[in-house]
């Protein structure tokens, strides 16, 4: 016996090694099961997988390419973070530093690029689940929490908006405010809000509806800045990685992707 | 004759992973050990009754590897043995553990429990919402003072001052009056600008034109530019921008909203009468 193949036995069969590697290479059925349901990572995938439901141009993999263009906006995200100040005096000057002074400042566009993208592969993914009829049931509810992911997907689009802080940013998040103050009942513009008063004193004004809440103020100011900041980078991706773990849950327990039995 | 599929006989094959599965969807059946999955003993001397049916059923759909095989048999319902206790008896809840458990406590803990969650929970909500909208704000003052009343009495009628255009004002000079006009489109809140050769305040945004007057011509701005409260102080005019006169409210004829020139001249006389 040569000292590399005692050595390398005597390595896979430490404590340590097979602490980390629980069974041995997945060569049958037994131990395939086994290597996907003893990793956290695989064992999202389901019991069996569908031949016909691997085809490109069945599901044309953009479920996934969306969770992975949302890992891209993560990653470029937080780099991003290293260099961004949610100050209205310094938002602006930090986004043109990332041009200007900092070496691969492209991680920037990435960013940008990513986020459109993540957009267009969230509509086509639904357009697919709507053409194969896999919203259908047992996948209704799996199709909801896809609304849901829709919505924080557009709504973190819209926050990412104002940061670079210029006349762009600024015009439309003031376009887009401006709409939220015409929701019904909670936009001092929108229908029924005029008949929320008492005494002709009006309960929903411009100073405590939902565009106020939003803003943090009643113009698109510092304070909105920093709320869309926190909400762009914090609050929101926080809801998105709970709703993608429940999404990929339920097409397991959906029994995986859909596709012609 | 109604009949039912009952499971007469229940067996692992080779390659079971130990999942727990099956246990916990049928603890009366399976016993997972360490590496193998065994069939209880007393199970499988048992006649197998409706209820464990299903669950062995489901046991087999969930098994990761299909290693759980029975076979069964169709039976008259009428004719469906009563249920026979399987698991041995230190396995289940004992009786006197069980005893203590009342309805009574079963009704009121979680009714507590859950009282105290949905008051929690209002009272988080309030406390949010009422945090997230702050008392004081870091925003310019609404009054701003302009220029002297002369300069705008000066004005040419059908012109606009944009001197103060950076605070959202457009002093317009009409026939009779001076008013504020509020530079902040009726569409989407975007800012217009004069355009002295056609005459009229364009949005930038989507387009909406306004009169020099601020009446609404195109696009698709729903109705006139708003006007601010207007007022002199010792000859020098003030802009309160926190209060606004809309015209399809009739508020354009409002005292506040304007400076009569005729009066303002007039007044001038009273004080200085050269």
């Amino acid at each position: 016996m040569s000292l590399f193949t005692r050595i390398s036995c005597s390595i896979r069969h430490s404590q340590l090694w097979r602490s980390v590697f629980r069974h041995t290479l997945p060569c049958d059925r037994r131990t395939r099961a086994l290597a996907v349901l003893s990793n956290l990572f695989l064992h999202i995938h389901p019991i069996a997988v569908r031949k016909n439901s691997l085809r490109p141009a069945f599901t044309w993999y953009m479920g996934g390419l969306t969770f992975f263009l949302f890992v891209v906006e993560v990653v470029t995200g937080i780099l991003l973070m290293f260099y961004y100040r949610p100050v209205a005096e310094y938002a602006y000057r930090d986004i043109q530093g990332l041009r200007a002074h900092v070496p691969f400042g492209l991680v920037r566009e990435l960013h940008r690029w990513g986020a459109h993208a993540m957009v267009i592969t969230v509509w086509l993914h639904m357009l697919r689940v709507f053409l194969t009829g896999s919203y259908k049931p047992p996948r209704e509810f799996n199709w909801m929490v896809g609304v849901f992911l829709l919505v924080l997907t557009l709504l973190l689009s819209f926050t990412g908006y104002l940061l670079p802080w210029d006349q762009l940013a600024m015009w439309a998040v003031t376009v887009g405010t401006n709409m939220a103050a015409a929701t019904p009942f909670l936009g001092h513009e929108g229908p029924g809000a005029s008949l929320l008063q008492i005494d002709n004193v009006p309960l929903i004004h411009a100073g405590d509806d939902v565009r106020f809440a939003l803003l943090g103020g009643t113009i698109v100011g510092p304070a909105a800045l920093l709320r869309f900041y926190v909400l762009h980078c914090v609050a929101l991706p926080v809801v998105m990685i709970v709703l993608i773990a429940v999404h990929f849950w339920r097409i397991r327990k959906d029994g995986g992707l859909s596709g012609p039995r | 004759m109604p009949t039912v599929r009952l499971v007469t006989k229940v067996w692992i094959e080779l390659g079971c992973i130990a999942c727990d599965a099956c246990e916990t969807i049928c603890p009366d059946v399976f016993d997972v050990q360490e590496d193998m999955c065994l069939i209880r003993p007393a199970a499988l001397e048992a006649a197998f009754n409706k209820p464990r049916t299903e669950l062995i059923m489901d046991a087999a759909k969930e098994c990761p590897v299909d290693v759980i095989r029975f076979e069964t048999v169709e039976v008259d319902t009428t004719q469906i043995p009563a249920p026979a206790p399987i698991r041995p008896a230190a396995d289940s809840i004992s009786q006197a553990s069980r005893s203590q458990v009342t309805r009574r406590t079963v009704v009121s803990a979680p009714a507590i429990g859950w009282l105290a969650l949905t008051g929690s929970s209002v009272v988080g909500v309030c406390t949010l919402q009422r945090f997230m909208m702050p008392n004081v704000l870091d925003e310019p003052n609404p009054r701003v003072p302009i220029d002297d009343l002369a300069k705008y009495v000066a004005m040419t009628p059908g012109s606009v001052n944009q001197d103060h255009g950076s605070d959202g004002i457009m002093v317009v000079r009409l026939e009779d009056k001076i008013a504020a006009l509020s530079t902040t489109c009726t569409h989407l809140g975007c800012l217009v600008n004069w355009l002295e050769n056609e005459r009229k305040f364009k949005c930038p945004c989507h387009g909406s034109g306004f009169r020099q007057d601020g009446i609404n011509v195109e696009g698709p701005a729903p109705r006139p530019l708003e006007r601010y409260k207007i007022a002199v102080e010792q000859g020098r005019v003030i802009v309160d921008r926190s209060k606004t006169f809309q015209q399809e409210k009739g508020q354009w004829n409002d005292p506040n909203s304007y400076v009569s020139v005729s009066c303002a001249i007039q007044g001038r006389r009273d004080v200085d009468p050269t």
